[in-house]
């Protein structure tokens, strides 16, 4: 057998680490494709679970309140405005603070609300139910033309309708609370009613059995519970902006004039990045964008669902964040954001959208399941 | 020696088999990891893709019960599925009298007992896009040059009428009065006949109702009208946990102090995205006479139906309409002619088919759908 000469050698050589190379930058370039397929793949499946959650969380509201343990249920039990927990009575909650008519404590969204069939099983054609809305002329308040809520909602009035408005919208308010409230509220109705007496006749003592004022005490739109109109509405604020009485833009898109907007807030441990829980605020009055309010807010208000189920070491992060708002545009209004930072690439992607979202009433209905723990809210 | 040599060369030939092989190996193994990580992804997304199909079947039904409240039933328009006016199981012609005969199943109703839209009965449907809708205008092209005080384009006339025009709800995109209120005439209809009923009246009332290209299979939804027993607070279903068919109250014509005909206006609805045409079983396949659509093979059916994604919701629509917000800047009260928007104002934004009272997620799968 004949041996190799040095040139077929070189040529052998050669062409050996050429095919050796090729070979070498062919892996190189197929493992670094899988690198890269893997980290796609890993932020792929972020997203999907972050969309998933944010679904879930638009339909079952999970960040609200947990339906299955009693440390996740906050918001069933109303506050007083200085955070403590409200003081229950047989027919609603509600504490008279030395202040004839004055609230201090506020609902909260889950709270139990129990009303006679009457005020919940709304039969259209009954005139009780229809809208309100107008320019309800009526003395004036400091020189403003002011609405006259008696023919809205008024304790004792002789029309039977105004005494029913009265306790329907009285009890919305003080036991769910003011976002509560609007979420509950029938979209033509107006926001507010009359809680002084109509006449020196009419009961001193309001739906909840709580004092009210007099007719005279009208220093301070007495038309209005003061916890409605002055704290919840932000009043002020509407009145500086509008130079009108604030009655011509009530209704539920009119009270979210001037970039206010009403908000549902997590509970503790569901908030964004850690952020103290203001569910308690939210339940009390709206927020207002211009003073700075939402800015300040908003990561207390973002649901930031816990995701454990992703974490594993090298992962990418995820972050989901859901928002439940109320403003002059649309009531009930979800925003959903989900996005991911990777620590191996330092890449990092948001992407936000609108789900159609579930309304408070669905979300009460679901806690009173039998699977769910049949919790006794009413409607 | 030879032998020797020989077994050195097989062995020689023997290795660089085993590496070529394992190399080639390596690279399969790694195409393969690739194209099942690619599988699976494409699979993760493409449920997202059913799932947000699914979702958006939502606003599709809820605009079908809003809208059917008041239309879709005969030539006339009905007042409501609980009638407005008496509270009556409807749907119930605007000019029929709802309170002739018992009001839980009125005398002038539109459906039949058993039949849509019949509490206890559901409604399907499958959401092509039709070629072509029945009715069908389009409008006509919008000017998209930007006009207006500080913009490429004034009004030659006079800036603030442009401002005036634009208070329909879009101003400063407009080239001149004339086109913002988009004059229309016999001779230049806007919008315009797809089809001109003039010379084909019946197809331009009848539509095309061929399926658009790609818009098949996609998704579909169903619309479950409950029966009084379906909420009358039992708790079966699951569901029924609040009494919705109680409460009473005078009429609009002044009738005394009576209980209010059952709640006849909450529905189950079904969201779902697949290629079943929302058929429920291979039963309802048949029953439909549609065995045809699915090669007449129940197998296929269960296989189209297990790879669809399916959502449920309970919604309770009302009558109720309309909200006070701002009036914008569709006119300011003091200064008409200024344009300038204002926010002091209100207005009434009316759905005229009423309006949805609440949306609750179903987590189990209701009996009835």
């Amino acid at each position: 057998m004949r041996a190799f000469t040095l040139v077929e050698l070189l040529v052998a050589l050669a062409l050996g680490l050429i095919i050796a190379f090729t070979a070498y930058a062919g892996l190189r370039v197929a493992a670094k494709t899988m690198t890269v397929a893997q980290n796609l793949s890993r932020e792929n499946r972020v997203l999907a679970d972050g969309y998933a959650r944010a679904m879930g969380e638009s339909d079952f509201w999970w960040a609200e309140d947990d339906p299955f343990d009693p440390a996740g249920q906050q918001q069933r039990r109303p506050f007083d405005d200085a955070g403590n927990p409200g003081i229950a009575s047989s027919t609603a909650y509600n504490v008279v603070n030395g202040v004839p008519g004055q609230e201090t404590v506020f609902g909260q969204p889950f709270a139990p609300l129990d009303l006679s069939d009457e005020y919940w099983n709304y039969k259209v054609s009954d005139p009780r139910t229809w809208s309100r809305q107008g320019y309800y002329k009526s003395p004036h308040f400091l020189g403003w033309t002011t609405g006259s809520y008696a023919q809205v909602g008024c304790i004792g009035h002789p029309d039977g309708e105004s005494a029913w408005m009265h306790v329907e919208q009285d009890r919305m308010y003080a036991n769910l609370g003011w976002n509560g409230y609007v979420d509950y509220l029938p979209n033509p109705w107006i926001v507010g009613y009359y809680l002084g007496r109509a006449s020196a006749a009419a009961p001193t003592t309001d739906s909840a059995g709580r004092s009210i004022m007099g007719t005279a005490d009208w220093w301070e739109m007495s038309a209005f519970p003061r916890g409605l109109f002055l704290i919840s509405m932000n009043a002020h604020e509407i009145w500086l902006n509008s130079s009108q009485a604030p009655e011509k833009a009530l209704g539920r898109s009119g009270v979210h004039l001037y970039d206010i907007t009403t908000a549902f807030a997590p509970r503790p441990g569901w908030t964004a990045e850690g952020a103290g829980s203001v569910y308690v605020r939210v339940s009390q009055r709206s927020v207002v964008k211009r003073l700075g309010e939402m800015t300040a807010l908003q990561p207390s208000l973002y649901a930031s669902l816990p995701h454990v189920a992703l974490t594993r070491r090298g992962w990418p992060e995820s972050q989901v964040k859901v928002l439940r708002t109320s403003d002059a545009l649309e009531t009930g209004r979800v925003e959903a954001i989900v996005g991911f930072t990777n620590p191996t690439t330092g890449a990092s992607r948001q992407f936000s959208f609108a789900p159609i979202p579930t309304s408070l009433r669905g979300a009460r209905q679901q806690r009173q399941w039998a699977h769910w723990n049949a919790a006794d809210m009413d409607r | 020696m030879a032998t020797r040599s020989s077994r050195r060369g097989a062995s020689r030939r023997g290795a660089l088999l085993i590496i070529v092989t394992g190399l080639a190996a390596l690279l399969l193994s790694l195409a393969l990891t690739f194209l099942s990580t690619m599988r699976s992804d494409g699979e993760r997304t493409r449920a997202i893709v059913r799932d947000t199909q699914a979702r958006i079947m939502l606003s599709a039904a809820i605009c079908y019960v809003l809208e059917t409240s008041r239309l879709g039933w005969g030539d006339q328009e009905t007042q409501g599925w609980n009638d407005v006016r008496n509270h009556a199981v409807g749907p119930i012609p605007i000019d029929a009298d709802p309170e002739a005969g018992d009001p839980r199943a009125p005398t002038n109703r539109v459906w039949t007992s058993g039949e849509w839209p019949a509490p206890g009965t559901s409604m399907r449907a499958a959401m092509a896009v039709w070629e072509r809708a029945p009715a069908a205008v389009r409008a006509g092209p919008r000017n998209p040059i930007a006009v207006g005080p500080g913009l490429p384009l004034q009004d030659d006339a006079d800036e603030n009428r442009i401002l005036v025009a634009g208070l329909h709800g879009d101003y400063g995109s407009y080239r001149s009065l004339g086109d913002a209120w988009r004059v229309g005439s016999y001779d230049r209809p806007d919008p315009a006949a797809v089809v001109d009923p003039r010379v084909d009246p019946l197809a331009f009332r009848a539509g095309d109702a061929k399926p658009r290209p790609g818009t098949s299979n996609l998704a579909w939804f169903r619309v479950y009208r409950e029966s009084a027993g379906d909420h009358d607070g039992d708790r079966v279903p699951y569901y029924d946990v609040l009494d919705l068919n109680a409460g009473r109250g005078a009429d609009w014509n002044g009738a005394a102090d009576i209980a209010y005909p059952p709640n006849a206006s909450v529905f189950v609805v079904t969201c779902g995205a697949g290629a079943s045409l929302g058929f429920r079983d291979w039963d309802e396949v048949l029953a439909s006479d549609a065995g045809g659509t699915f090669l007449d093979d129940s197998a296929y059916f269960a296989e189209i139906r297990g790879a669809e994604t399916v959502l449920w919701y309970r919604i309770e629509w009302s009558a109720q309409t309309g909200d006070y917000g701002p009036k914008g800047r569709r006119m300011n009260w003091s200064t008409p002619f200024d344009g300038s928007p204002i926010w002091d104002q209100i207005f009434s934004m009316p759905s005229q088919g009423g309006s949805i009272r609440w949306v609750q997620r179903l987590d189990r799968e209701p009996p009835a759908w």
